[in-house]
């Protein structure tokens, strides 16, 4: 990035006022007020998802996923293209998926973070892996020898659950890019709140959780009933409760399954009768 | 139940006076040193020629034939010799050739044409052949083969053109220093505990359960991918963990050095021979190499000898010795068949040549029977260039330890 | 990271010796290799360790150095990881090569240290939101024979254990200003109670089991493992799959339970090791680099 040495800039690290307000007073703000009034939680809701798959017009494949509480993901899938240096990280006879995960500058709730920093590229790359990791099963990439495929989210705004939508979102976009899949996967987040009881919930929004002190992405591939992500950490409990957790995940991928397989079939459709009425007006 | 075992580090002794005990003490040299300022030695390997002296240009111990002196580094990549047998494994399927890799400095080539095709077929290859290479051997596959040819830049081409070559199915790869696998008549070892091993010169040594029946038709092609049973297993493991057990003592490793570290193995758990505190209790290092370079043995100190060493001391020692000696002699606790030279042939063809190789009269991984025998190739002319007559012959008798007494031997050189 | 290639059939054989809970190597299927544990062999560091594990050999360093506690945490004191790959573990790592694995590694350590019990950073303060100890982990791969991720977490929990950060008292004058004190005696140090600092657990799936403290040979045959955090008392601090293949919901929730047990016997035997070390003093030979 350019920079304008002649101007004077503004300190390399900014601090929101909050962190300096006196402790022990807490911090109304309208979303978090609201969480208090409201009843508690069920923790086994579901934010409302919308999703819809081919609405870039370039990428040959695209998806985008909202989830109520303002989780914004835009995905675009390119490819399957010759690999440029052919079978050099990938073993001979199978693809390669190239994962991308990034923030807009302005995603998050409070300062804007400065793009390129290093903690935030360390992040990005790490959700990144993540995604990754939660696609590769579900892709055929052996029907894909010397190929690559590109997969990029782009997070609009983060509303908790970013890492969770954007798994949702790119294996959308990948089938709507027509690539051999086995099946789609499905991230479902999770949290857990502060307090010996808590239980987890399930679909966080962003302030519950900055307050958690565990989280949880899983994903799953519904159709075969297979687990392609798990990536947690936090407070330590009991396999158990752990166990639990999952089950509830895996859950809620199921729930959440059959929105992001109608979206897929919307486009389809809508992508047919464009086709069909192509055909009606070369006959006519 | 999780085992897990932790210990604190253990500084290594310092070599000890086994090396001298190999009977002289070597000459190692470090690269620079001068070996001879004497202008009549020929160069050698690992040496150099400046200011008419001779000069090591590796590190290792100075060896000499006639006037050739070379130099032969102990820790080194595999430099390739016609008739070695090497294992190997293919890292790229070119025109009508195989990459191999081999520890070598260079990659090894496998022709297309230095292989029997499966069903040892002898005929011209096709463009068909050649097509179907990868059905053959692909990438990651593992081979036996015979050194062929060496080229002057140092690759090795291998060729594959015998029954006992070829692709290797289900088992173990140990990779080890290329310099302790001893050189033999034979690396091809069906070892009577029930396994078998092949000692590829270039260090790769493939552990593999001993094959029912040599199946001649195959070709070596087919792969048995049938589960192997446990019992075999069992061996295969204590076996890999025997070898890397001797290679961490830096042993040699050949057919016998294997079965007595097997059989000293045997009161332990497989898991356990690799624990640092068994391997430095087992006393291969002094005893193994005082074994196997000793001349004669004189059979009172044999027989204080503590229990394994006493056998292959006693083997050694009677093979070496030109007199027919027992064990009984040394009045040892177990009755020991051995013969010299001369008797030794005699039994292989009296007693044993009738015996189909490799029948097992007993059977020797089930210790309570009385007496086993268990013949190998006795008498069978085997067909490869380098296999002679040879003659292994195992023979169990009660004992107290109950374990198998070794008997090696080699008739080919004998004078007929 | 470094691989190794194998052919089919010896991928059968591993296999089938995982169903049958015989490994190659003798071992069952959670059964780990011989440990060696040392620690304080770098004596620059506040503490170090060294840990092979097989063939996997890894080194840590902590060094604590003062820094500014973090804005959201003005009155703690934090770990920073560095994971470096060097080439000598193998020639793949050579330049950029390991980067991404270090960054991998790294970022799995900080999720794992995660959870605010693990090490208690509100002794690391010094003077709230001016001063803190940072510690820097720098964890070295000089060998990789599989299962870094279980190898490096025993190394970053016995050097912790062997750190020792020097005391310091905050003086304040009339005036208001702030100073800092470093003690005279260098033996009057705090140490780091580890005894909640977690260890990961790696379960590869092979065919139908999951096995622990797979080699390279193993890790070759299983496309995905399952890495589990878990403290000596046995609670899960994080968990993470890995490699190209999905996992049975079931066999995740066995790979846990699995895992569990022999995270806590593996907190066992390092505490076992650790306390063996430190009663033996200075009386015990050092070994070091040259074992």
């Amino acid at each position: 990035m350019p920079l304008d040495h002649r101007r004077v800039r503004g300190p390399e690290e900014s601090q929101p006022p909050e962190l300096w307000a006196a402790a022990g007073e807490v911090p109304v703000e309208g979303e978090e007020g609201e969480d208090k009034d409201a009843a508690p939680r069920d923790p086994c809701d579901l934010r409302p998802l919308f999703a819809r798959a081919g609405l870039l017009s370039q990428a040959e494949g695209s998806a985008y996923v909202e989830l109520g509480g303002g989780t914004k993901v835009l995905c675009a899938a390119w490819g399957p293209r010759e690999a440029a240096e052919p079978g050099a990280a990938a073993p001979a006879g199978t693809g390669r998926l190239l994962c991308e995960f990034r923030r807009a500058p302005f995603a998050g709730r409070g300062a804007r973070w400065r793009p390129g920093s290093a903690s935030e590229r360390e992040a990005e790359r790490e959700a990144a892996a993540a995604l990754q990791e939660a696609l590769e099963p579900a892709v055929r990439l052996a029907r894909y020898p010397r190929a690559r495929l590109a997969v990029s989210a782009l997070l609009l705004q983060d509303g908790g659950s970013a890492l969770a939508a954007a798994i949702s979102a790119a294996s959308l976009a990948l089938a709507d890019a027509g690539v051999e899949m086995y099946d789609l996967a499905v991230g479902c987040a999770l949290c857990r709140s502060p307090g010996p009881a808590a239980a987890w919930m399930l679909q966080p929004g962003e302030p519950e959780e900055r307050r958690a002190v565990a989280r949880l992405t899983v994903a799953l591939l519904p159709a075969l009933n297979q687990v392609s992500a798990v990536l947690g950490g936090g407070q330590g409990s009991s396999p158990d409760a752990w166990v639990q957790a999952l089950r509830l995940g895996l859950d809620g991928c199921h729930r959440l399954y059959p929105v992001l397989r109608q979206s897929l079939l919307r486009a389809a459709r809508r992508r047919d009768a464009t086709a069909a009425a192509a055909a009606t007006a070369a006959t006519a | 139940m999780a085992a897990i075992t932790m210990r604190l580090p253990v500084a290594r002794k310092a070599v000890g006076p086994s090396a001298s005990s190999r009977g002289g003490e070597k000459h190692l040299v470090a690269p620079g040193d001068t070996i001879t300022t004497d202008t009549g030695y020929m160069r050698g390997h690992g040496t150099y020629v400046d200011e008419e002296k001779l000069i090591a240009s590796v590190a290792g111990a100075v060896e000499r034939v006639n006037k050739l002196v070379c130099v032969k580094a102990l820790k080194t990549r595999y430099n390739g010799e016609v008739g070695d047998i090497v294992v190997g494994r293919i890292t790229e399927v070119q025109q009508k050739r195989w990459k191999v890799e081999t520890n070598s400095r260079l990659d090894s080539v496998l022709l297309l044409s230095s292989m029997n095709l499966p069903g040892g077929e002898l005929r011209r290859r096709s463009a068909e052949d050649e097509l179907a290479m990868r059905d053959y051997l692909q990438e990651g596959d593992l081979i036996s083969a015979e050194v062929q040819s060496v080229f002057s830049d140092g690759a090795v081409s291998l060729h594959t053109r015998s029954l006992k070559y070829g692709k290797l199915g289900q088992g173990v790869l140990v990779q080890v220093s290329p310099s302790l696998v001893k050189r033999q008549k034979t690396h091809f070892h069906d070892l009577p505990c029930g396994a078998s091993v092949i000692l590829g010169n270039n260090g790769f040594i493939w552990i593999y359960p001993t094959p029912e029946q040599k199946d001649e038709e195959a070709g070596g092609f087919t792969t048995n991918l049938e589960p192997v049973p446990l019992s075999e297993r069992e061996v295969i493991s204590r076996l890999r963990n025997c070898i890397v057990a001797l290679v961490t003592q830096k042993l040699m490793l050949f057919d016998t050095s294997i079965l007595y570290c097997y059989e000293a193995s045997l009161p332990h758990q497989i898991k356990d021979i690799l624990k640092l505190e068994l391997l430095l209790l087992i006393p291969f290092k002094q005893d193994l190499t005082c074994l196997f370079t000793v001349s004669s043995v004189q059979s009172s100190s044999v027989s204080r000898l503590p229990g394994i060493v006493h056998r292959g001391a006693l083997n050694i020692a009677s093979l070496q010795h030109p007199t027919e000696r027992s064990a009984h002699e040394a009045g040892s606790d177990f009755i020991h068949i051995c013969m010299d030279r001369n008797s030794a042939k005699r039994a292989a063809h009296s007693c044993f040549m009738g015996q189909q190789p490799g029948k097992v009269l007993g059977d020797q991984r089930r210790p309570s029977l009385p007496a086993l025998h268990f013949i190998k190739g006795a008498g069978k002319k085997e067909s490869s260039r380098h296999g002679g007559p040879h003659c292994n012959v195992f023979v169990e008798h009660e004992g107290p330890k109950k374990s198998c007494a070794v008997f090696s031997k080699d008739t080919e050189r004998d004078p007929m | 990271m470094a691989s190794v290639v194998l052919s089919e059939p010896e991928k059968l054989y591993i296999v089938h010796g995982v169903q049958e809970d015989l490994r190659v190597d003798g071992r069952g299927c959670e059964d780990y290799r011989c440990a060696e544990v040392e620690t304080d062999v770098v004596s620059n560091t506040s503490g170090s360790a060294r840990v092979k594990l097989g063939h996997t050999d890894i080194l840590v360093g902590v060094k604590a150095e003062m820094g500014t506690p973090k804005l959201e945490k003005p009155d703690e004191g934090y770990l920073e990881f560095f994971v470096d790959c060097s080439a000598n573990a193998t020639p793949e790592f050579e330049g950029r090569g390991g980067e991404e694995l270090g960054t991998e590694i790294a970022n799995t350590l900080y999720r794992v240290f995660s959870s605010e019990s693990s090490v208690d950073l509100k002794s690391l303060c010094i003077n709230p939101r001016e001063h803190c100890w940072v510690l820097y982990v720098d964890v070295l791969l000089l060998e990789c024979g599989g299962n870094l991720f279980d190898a490096i977490s025993i190394a970053v929990k016995a050097a912790l254990f062997n750190t020792r950060i020097p005391k310091v008292r905050v003086l304040e004058d009339e005036e208001g200003s702030k100073e800092i004190e470093l003690s005279d005696d260098p033996y009057d140090c705090i140490r780091l109670n580890v005894d909640d600092v977690p260890c990961i657990v790696t379960l590869s799936k092979i065919g139908y089991r999951h096995v622990v403290d797979a080699t390279l040979q193993e890790e070759a045959c299983s496309l995905a493992s399952l890495l589990i955090s878990v403290t000596s008392k046995g609670a899960l601090t994080s968990m993470k799959k890995v490699g190209k293949g999905s996992l049975d919901p079931e066999s995740i929730f066995e790979m846990m339970e699995t895992g569990k047990r022999v995270g806590k016997s593996l907190h066992i035997a390092l505490q076992k090791i650790l306390d063996e070390e430190e009663s033996l003093g200075t009386s015990r030979q050092k070994v070091g680099f040259l074992g």
